[in-house]
């Protein structure tokens, strides 16, 4: 909710088309949560709850079963469990990064993403609380994990990168779902004051506080989201580098690695924008709102995603770099052998057997979005969906190349095995997307997914300006000299 | 005088039947007014009622219906009572009247039988129509009681408009920059409950409205410190005096920091994160799901396109006249008054 007027200086455009007015956004946006669902949203629903249905199905047979039913076991200890749950959490941070750091640099074409974002964030980091909490092996003791006395008399280790985990998360987790909500607040107030339902004026009512708009509130208010920007900018930094804790303060070849947490929070950033995109380009088609999701916005956003992917990218060979200038074999031998199956060959002079899941998240992460130079692709709506596509599957990878190929083949040629998941590890996996998705169709559906509130202060016309007489602006300056409309 | 024979003659016959039925008359009289005080007396009692009842609807659900007939069912007996009284007074004088024309009658003094029989049956036609009028008022008054449970049963008094009094003045702008120009006129005049309503925040108005800056920051800072702190004295506390967990030799007091901030950090975020959430509740008194300002119609569209400035009552300032002048002064595209219901 920053200084609204584009600087034509260096060629900025207004982000909305010409000519837009409150009411216009008012009226596209709520419109989606006041009209019938269009099919596309029943087409996308239903399915959704059919894999909603198999998470619930997956999780009930494992906590009936043990952990057992995974693929993990010696030396995978690790598999896609955390991956899954390293992947969700990273795509949530976009969210973050869209709705905070964005903020603070003042990047106004945020307002048309953030909320979808930021309610990804918060299903994702659901989705991704499930993993953990299941991998405990026994779920109904988790409540070990917090520090609340037992029947032990001991408390957590604070020193455990897992432990830290567990405040990131949950920190991560609740301050989402508050940013989230104050964010929704006068947007609330905008579908109470548009109900024509009793039903639908109480629930939008309770929800909205009360607000009434009055600057008296506004005041505070932008301070509290100014706030919530601030401390949401360090945490999202932190809950990435916390995951990534996990690994790097660990011995093992691959994982102990002083890169890992700037390498894991652009990762975040880089799948959180992939899987934005993904869903916005549905929705904006499904619902019809390429007005507020302009190509200009997913240009932007493409752009983002090219700058992340070019840090993992550097990332990827640093670490390639390290291994061998570090001289250290066994790491050398977890980047050549393991992943890369290339210049190290085992006894029976084979390479590592999963070498193709790095292959995967190198042409994925890293050779797919080089399209994004050019400004054709960036502004082709099917290039970008497939390549967003891609990058989501190969974030996967990267995590499972981090966390699998660092542990089938290390120190002892004894201990090697391999990884193949089992049914049940693809059916849970497939199954969270069914909690992502359902919650996320509801969200679209009755919540409204475009910042109101956000998207008019950012308006040409938005503000009272004296300052600049632009020859761009159409609105009138100074209603005092506007003549007043009759009353009704 | 001419036709005075005619005239006693006339009443003489009337009188001459009647005189001897003074009493008669006195008695009917009498009779009348009895009526009439009964009818006062229910008329009264029924009244009561009916104002019980609306006074105990009030305290639950007021409607001014209730109200209302209550209203009506108590003035109906008061009504009957004074008409009560009025016909027992008449039946008093008819009584005397006749005693009076009986005794003249039997004395022979024609002239003043007559006289003090007309008086009695003026008096007794009194007493009659004043029954008449105390039975009405009855009938009013079991009328109205009857209004009154109707109202208080099915509430039917909810579509009746409510009383009512007012509560703020609402002028409408159709531009931030009107609101803005509007909000110094009004900041100058010294008014200090009022306050300016946008769907979004409009950047310039905290000048315009002569606000101070927000403490909210503060609140902040200091729920973030206790996070902080507690953080470091739950780590020391679990792990260091409670029950020591020595693992990889690391030591757990100040030695052991680094493996503390991770903690500390989320802990200072997390509750900054709540003081900033209550802390905006606090100062915005928000969550208050009432309001006299959304009586108004047209403030529905204070979260769509248009701008307000509301004025309240309450201010010192405040005058119907004077700040309606005001408002209309600033060019809004109308003002209103927005009246608040009463209880």
């Amino acid at each position: 909710m920053s200084a609204a007027a584009p600087i034509h200086e260096i060629g900025e455009r207004s982000l909305l088309p010409e000519g837009t007015t409150f009411n216009d956004i008012t009226e596209s946006v709520c419109r989606v949560t006041e009209t019938k669902a269009p099919r596309g949203w029943w087409i996308l629903f239903l399915p959704s709850l059919g894999l909603l249905g198999l998470m619930v199905a997956c999780i009930g047979y494992l906590v009936t079963m043990g952990v057992g039913v995974w693929g993990n076991n010696s030396p995978n200890y690790w598999a896609w469990d955390i991956t899954n749950f390293v992947w969700w959490i990273g795509i949530g941070h976009a969210g973050t990064l869209i709705s905070a750091i964005l903020f603070l640099f003042r990047q106004n074409w945020r307002t048309s993403i953030n909320r979808f974002a930021e309610a990804m964030t918060v299903f994702a980091v659901l989705c991704a609380a499930i993993f953990p909490a299941l991998h405990t092996g026994r779920p109904w003791f988790d409540y070990y994990l917090f520090p609340i006395p037992n029947q032990m008399a001991m408390w957590p280790n604070f020193k455990s990168p897992l432990m830290w985990d567990v405040f990131a998360v949950n920190t991560y987790l609740t301050i989402s779902v508050i940013f989230w909500f104050v964010g929704l607040i006068p947007d609330l107030a905008t579908l109470r004051d548009r109900s024509k339902s009793l039903l639908r004026k109480r629930i939008y009512g309770a929800l909205a506080l009360g607000w009434r708009g009055s600057h008296r509130h506004w005041q505070h208010y932008e301070r509290a989201y100014l706030i919530f920007a601030a401390i949401s900018t360090p945490l999202v930094l932190s809950v990435h580098s916390v995951v990534s804790f996990d690994f790097a303060t660990s011995v093992m070849p691959g994982w102990h690695t002083t890169i890992f947490p700037p390498y894991f929070v652009a990762g975040a950033v880089f799948s959180g924008f992939a899987l934005v995109l993904t869903l916005m380009l549905i929705v904006r088609t499904v619902f019809g709102l390429q007005n507020l999701v302009t190509l200009k916005h997913l240009d932007l956003m493409n752009k983002f995603m090219l700058g992340t992917g070019i840090m993992v990218g550097y990332a990827y060979s640093m670490e390639f770099f390290i291994a061998w200038y570090s001289g250290n074999p066994y790491e050398s031998w977890v980047f050549f052998h393991n992943r890369l199956g290339f210049g190290y060959l085992d006894q029976q002079g084979n390479w590592g057997p999963l070498w193709w899941s790095y292959w995967a998240m190198v042409s994925c992460n890293v050779i797919s979005p080089q399209l994004f130079w050019f400004k054709r692709f960036r502004t082709s709506i099917p290039v970008m969906f497939v390549i967003t596509i891609f990058i989501n599957i190969g974030m996967w990878f990267e995590r499972f190349v981090i966390i699998v190929t660092s542990l089938y083949r290390d120190f002892l040629p004894g201990s090697w095995g391999s990884f193949e998941a089992t049914w049940i590890d693809i059916c849970l996996y497939l199954g969270t997307f069914g909690l992502f998705l359902t919650l996320f169709l509801l969200f679209v559906r009755w919540i409204p997914m475009f910042a109101i509130a956000e998207i008019k202060a950012v308006l040409p016309h938005a503000h009272p300006h004296a300052h600049h007489d632009d020859e761009h602006e159409h609105e009138p300056h100074h209603g005092a000299e506007t003549a007043p409309a009759p009353a009704e | 005088m001419a036709d005075e024979k005619d005239q006693p003659r006339k009443k003489g016959t009337l009188i001459g039947v009647g005189a001897p039925s003074a009493d008669e008359i006195a008695a009917d009289a009498a009779e009348k007014a009895k009526a009439a005080a009964d009818e006062a007396k229910a008329a009264e009692r029924i009244a009561e009622r009916a104002a019980r009842e609306a006074a105990d609807d009030e305290k639950h659900v007021p409607t001014k219906a209730t109200a209302k007939a209550a209203d009506e069912a108590e003035d109906a007996a008061e009504e009957a009572e004074l008409d009560a009284s009025a016909a027992k007074a008449a039946a008093e004088v008819a009584k005397s009247a006749a005693k009076k024309a009986a005794k003249a009658s039997f004395e022979g003094d024609e002239a003043h039988a007559k006289e003090e029989a007309e008086k009695a049956v003026a008096a007794a036609d009194r007493a009659k129509k004043a029954a008449k009028a105390a039975s009405d008022a009855k009938e009013q008054a079991v009328a109205a009681q009857k209004k009154a449970d109707h109202a208080r049963m099915t509430h039917e008094g909810e579509g009746d408009e409510p009383e009512k009094r007012p509560a703020l003045y609402l002028a409408q702008y159709e531009t931030p920059e009107a609101l803005a120009e509007a909000a110094k006129k009004v900041r100058d005049a010294g008014y200090e409950k009022w306050d300016c309503h946008t769907p979004y925040p409009v950047h310039g108005l905290d000048d315009a409205m002569g606000l101070k800056p927000t403490k909210l920051g503060f609140v902040s800072f200091i729920a973030g410190m206790t996070g902080l702190v507690s953080a470091v004295l739950m780590i020391q506390y679990m792990n260091n005096w409670d029950y020591p967990v020595i693992i990889g030799g690391k030591p757990n007091g100040i030695g052991g920091f680094p493996a503390m901030v991770p903690i500390m950090f989320e802990l200072t975020i997390l509750l900054t994160g709540f003081g900033t959430l209550f802390g905006l509740f606090h100062f915005t008194k928000l969550p208050r799901h009432h309001h006299p300002i959304f009586e108004s119609d047209r403030f529905e569209a204070s979260t769509d396109d248009k701008f307000f400035i509301s004025i309240e009552v309450g201010d010192e300032k405040f005058d119907m006249k004077k700040t309606r002048a005001l408002l209309e002064s600033t060019h809004p595209s109308f003002v209103e008054l927005v009246e608040e219901e009463v209880g």
